[in-house]
Formats: C-alpha cells, sequence, structure tokens
C-alpha cells in the first residue's frame, strides 16, 4: 500500500485535511484486505471505519511515518480476527458473492473470468482467517515474512510456516503442481 | 523441472489474486467527516475524571488501608507455582471502547532452530568430507507466547481425551522408488545445479539429508565418477511427506503423528541431529493451530541451498 508520507506528517500534526487524503487513498486497500479476511462486505467496511477513527487518534503518535501503512494494517488485522470470532459465533459464513465482481460485459472470456475469480474466492473461503491474512499480505503487498509478523503479532518463523502451508493448500484447490514430486 | 513449477505457481496465484484484486466490488468509501466524528464521540463519552478526582483518591486511599494489607499478607504466604507469563505478550495495547491506543513495536522474538554451518573446504581430489553441524537454539523466549495451559503438552492432553489413537497422519501423496527391494528405506536424488545435489533418505519415521558440493563437472567426461564433497548432513524425525525446490532452498514437508504413550513419556516432540548426537525442537517453538484435529506435529525444513544451512518450523494441527 502507497502511503505518502508527507502526509502523514501533516497529520500526526493534527491536519485533518492530510489525514482525509490519506484515508481516501489507503481505504480500498485496506477495505479488500478486510473483505478477504472476513468474507462479508458489511463487516469489512466497518472494520476499515473503526481502523481509521484509531489511526486518528493515534496518528499523533506514529513515531515512524513510513510505518503507517503497516500500522494500520496492524489494527485492522485486530479488528479482523475479532470480527472472525463474533462471526463464527454468530454462524455467519463467507460470502462469496460479496468478492466477485462480474467482468466488464465487452470481456471475451468472461465465463472463464468468472469462474477463475469463483475458483480463488471458494479457495481463500476454506483458509483459516490467519492464512488469508498472511497470504494476501505477502502476495498482493509485498510485505515480508518479518513484517507480516509484526501485523499480525505472530513471530517471523510462524508466518513462513503458514505461508507454505497455505501455499500448499492453494496448490492443492487450485489445481497446482503435486509438491511431493522430487 | 519441479523448482520451475514451484516458482511458476507463485507467479499464477499472484497473478490470480491481483486479477480478483482488480476486479471486487469497492462501495463507495464514506464520507471522511464519519471517521472525525465518531473519534470525538469516543472522547466525549470518557468520564471527566479531573472534576471528581479529589474524591475518588481520597475513596481509592481508603480502601487500600483496608483491604491491601491483609491481601499483601495473604500473597507473601502463597507460593506461585504458574510459570511466569511469556515476555512476549504484545506491548501496544489495542482498543475497542475508548481508550487509547498506543502505539509501540512488539517485543515478541521467534524460537528457529539453526545450525551454524562452516565454510565447506572445497579442494579437488580430496576424500569426502564430513562435517559436523551443531545446531544451537536462538533466544529462549517463547515464540507465541504461550502460558502452561496453551502448551503443545497441554493442547495434545486435550485432543487425546476426545482422541484415544495416535495422531492421524495425512494421505501421502508423494511416490518414491524403493531400492534394492527394502521398501523401508527410499532415497530421493536431486541435481539441484551443476554443483549441488541433495540426497534425501527416507527411513521409516526418519529422514536424513546430505548435500553435496559436486566438483569438476564441466571438464569431465560423461562416464567420470565425480568427487562430491558433503556441505551439509543432518538427520530430522517426521514421515516424508514431500519436497521441493523454491528459489535458493530445498524445502521438506514432514509430518509426526502425536501416540498417548508418547506423550505419557515426555516423548512427544520431534527430534533432530547429525550422526549420533541428538537434539529436541523445543515446545516453544512449536506454533499451535487455533483448532488441532489431526494431532500431529507438522514440520517445515528449510535448506539453504549454497550454505548448506538449515531451519525447522514445526507447528501442532
Amino acid at each position: 500500500m502507497k502511503v505518502n508520507k508527507e502526509l502523514v506528517v501533516k497529520a500526526s500534526r493534527g491536519d485533518r485535511d492530510a489525514f482525509s487524503d490519506l484515508y481516501y487513498s489507503c481505504y480500498n486497500d485496506l477495505y479488500k484486505f478486510a473483505l478477504y479476511t472476513l468474507g462479508d462486505a458489511e463487516e469489512a467496511a466497518d472494520a476499515v471505519s473503526d481502523t481509521f477513527v484509531e489511526l486518528w487518534r493515534g496518528i499523533g503518535k506514529l513515531r515512524e511515518p513510513s510505518s503507517f501503512g503497516s500500522w494500520a494494517f496492524k489494527i485492522l488485522s485486530v479488528r479482523c480476527k475479532i470480527e472472525v470470532k463474533n462471526m463464527i459465533k454468530r454462524r455467519e459464513t463467507y460470502n462469496l458473492d460479496d468478492l466477485i465482481e462480474t467482468p466488464f460485459e465487452g470481456s471475451e472470456n468472461i465465463e472463464e473470468d468468472i469462474s477463475e475469480n469463483a475458483s480463488l474466492a471458494s479457495a481463500l473461503s476454506k483458509l483459516e482467517a490467519d492464512e488469508r491474512m498472511i497470504v494476501i499480505l505477502s502476495v498482493l503487498h509485498g510485505y515480508t515474512n518479518k513484517e507480516i509478523g509484526e501485523m499480525i503479532g505472530k513471530p517471523q518463523g510462524t508466518v513462513a510456516s503458514k505461508l507454505h502451508r497455505t501455499y500448499a493448500k492453494l496448490r492443492e484447490m487450485l489445481g497446482g503442481e503435486n509438491n511431493g514430486r522430487a | 523441472m519441479a523448482e520451475h513449477d514451484e516458482i511458476n505457481f507463485e507467479q499464477e496465484l499472484r497473478e490470480k489474486f491481483q486479477k480478483l484484486d482488480g476486479e471486487i466490488k469497492i462501495p463507495e468509501i464514506p464520507d471522511v467527516k464519519d471517521i472525525f466524528e465518531k473519534a470525538e464521540e469516543k472522547k466525549t463519552n470518557a468520564v471527566p475524571f479531573k472534576k471528581y478526582s479529589r474524591y475518588v483518591a481520597a475513596a481509592a486511599a481508603v480502601v487500600l488501608i483496608c483491604v491491601g494489607i491483609p491481601v499483601v499478607k495473604a500473597f507473601s504466604e502463597v507460593s506461585l507455582d504458574r510459570a511466569p507469563e511469556s515476555a512476549n505478550l504484545l506491548s501496544d495495547v489495542f482498543d475497542i471502547d475508548g481508550k487509547t491506543f498506543d502505539y509501540a513495536k512488539s517485543e515478541e522474538t521467534e524460537v528457529v532452530i539453526e545450525n551454524e554451518q562452516e565454510e565447506p573446504e572445497a579442494k579437488p581430489g580430496n576424500e569426502s568430507e564430513h562435517k559436523d553441524n551443531s545446531s544451537t537454539e536462538s533466544s529462549s523466549v517463547a515464540g507465541n507466547g504461550i502460558l502452561d495451559e496453551d502448551s503443545v503438552k497441554w493442547v495434545l492432553a486435550n485432543y487425546f481425551t476426545t482422541n484415544k489413537e495416535k495422531g492421524k497422519k495425512p494421505e501421502s501423496s508423494s511416490t518414491h522408488r524403493p531400492i534394492d527391494g527394502k521398501d523401508d528405506i527410499r532415497t530421493i536424488k536431486k541435481e539441484i545445479d551443476e554443483n549441488r545435489s541433495i540426497l534425501v533418505t527416507l527411513e521409516n519415521e526418519k529422514i536424513s539429508v546430505k548435500l553435496f558440493d559436486v566438483f569438476g563437472k564441466d571438464e569431465a567426461a560423461e562416464d567420470t565418477v565425480l568427487e562430491e564433497v558433503i556441505v551439509s548432513e543432518f538427520w530430522v524425525e517426521g514421515i516424508f511427506e514431500g519436497s521441493y525446490l523454491s528459489g535458493g532452498y530445498y524445502i521438506i514437508n514432514l509430518v509426526k503423528p502425536v501416540a498417548p504413550e508418547e506423550l505419557e513419556e515426555e516423548n512427544y516432540l520431534p527430534k533432530f541431529g547429525t550422526g549420533e548426537e541428538e537434539n529436541t525442537i523445543p515446545e516453544e517453538s512449536v506454533f499451535i493451530s487455533e483448532e488441532v484435529t489431526e494431532g500431529i506435529i507438522s514440520l517445515i525444513v528449510e535448506i539453504n541451498v549454497a550454505t548448506g544451512e538449515y531451519k525447522i518450523y514445526a507447528s501442532l494441527v
């Protein structure tokens, strides 16, 4: 997630306009992360909204402006973990419809596109919340295992282990190469 | 080639995610004013402590005097058997209902079992050398902040109250050739590149690994037996599940199903070592899944093919 450091510095001094710019520039990435983790559009929007409230309230204490992005994901991942537990209690399920957008009508391979996205969304729904968070932060956002560990509160080695297992699971579900081959 | 397939899969996955990510339905972004208003609401909900502070302080002092002294006395007579909480609890406090979020870096450290590897002394023409790889543990602080009741032992004991049998080994999908008609010992020999090859020997519930440095391939004739120097040699307890090359690392997946009697004998943690030297994976380095359904310890052995160093990641599932 790209963050303008100057905006962070200004926002940390109480500049609402600067924080507004940060909000609009980061919202989509944070929303999609929450959506992948929770599988529910409404819950994802609430989690992101609460996250930004905490970001605004705490930004004055942020020591390193360049860590705004990872800090935001850290707060959001905690929110998401709490919400996952609540959703389990309420017996709510991962809603694939919230993930999949109908491709542009002019798409040449519209059925193939829908099918590919549906397969991936279905595979995501079968992962644990932690695994979804780790794979999204690694694959889509390019964070290192160490950075991810700091965000989600797990040791780097644990993140590496989980990422390996998640790749293996996804490979199996998406019909990738068998990892038993020598 | 397996390693190319592995790299290709990761790249394909990245492309699939990026495609899905580009087509996710994004609702209209709520007005940022809502954020500022909510932040203000939380502020005004706080009780104005300053107004009542004098009275609160006085009341607190009375309570402390009446209650505190007998409590302190009682505590001093109690011996605390509990293990202290791990120092790995996150130092930042995340709040939901109105307290201040205090941002600070986590103090967690990890326990990763690494071997100390000497520089291989490559001398063409010498006989194969055996290197002793001593493994050392890093910090002894627990990697996932576990307390007694969340320890591997406790979780396994819980698991065995409802599952009386040994943990379930997943269906293995690996295919290997037995050698010399012996079904219980199998080998996988893989040429990693022109200078490195690896030999993994599978023996019942243990694997042995040898990483070789290969000399003279460029000048050798086709039928020449090449010199091989052992760069790294070790063994790990576990049932082989699969292996593959990923970037500069050779990855081996193992599982160790745990039996109830092994737990009773305190012999439930996987072992590893070189030759006769044996080490046990520290309990605090084992990651515990949110839900343990199989009663097995899953292991990932990651071998740096350039240096011979290896790391073992363990998780209880």
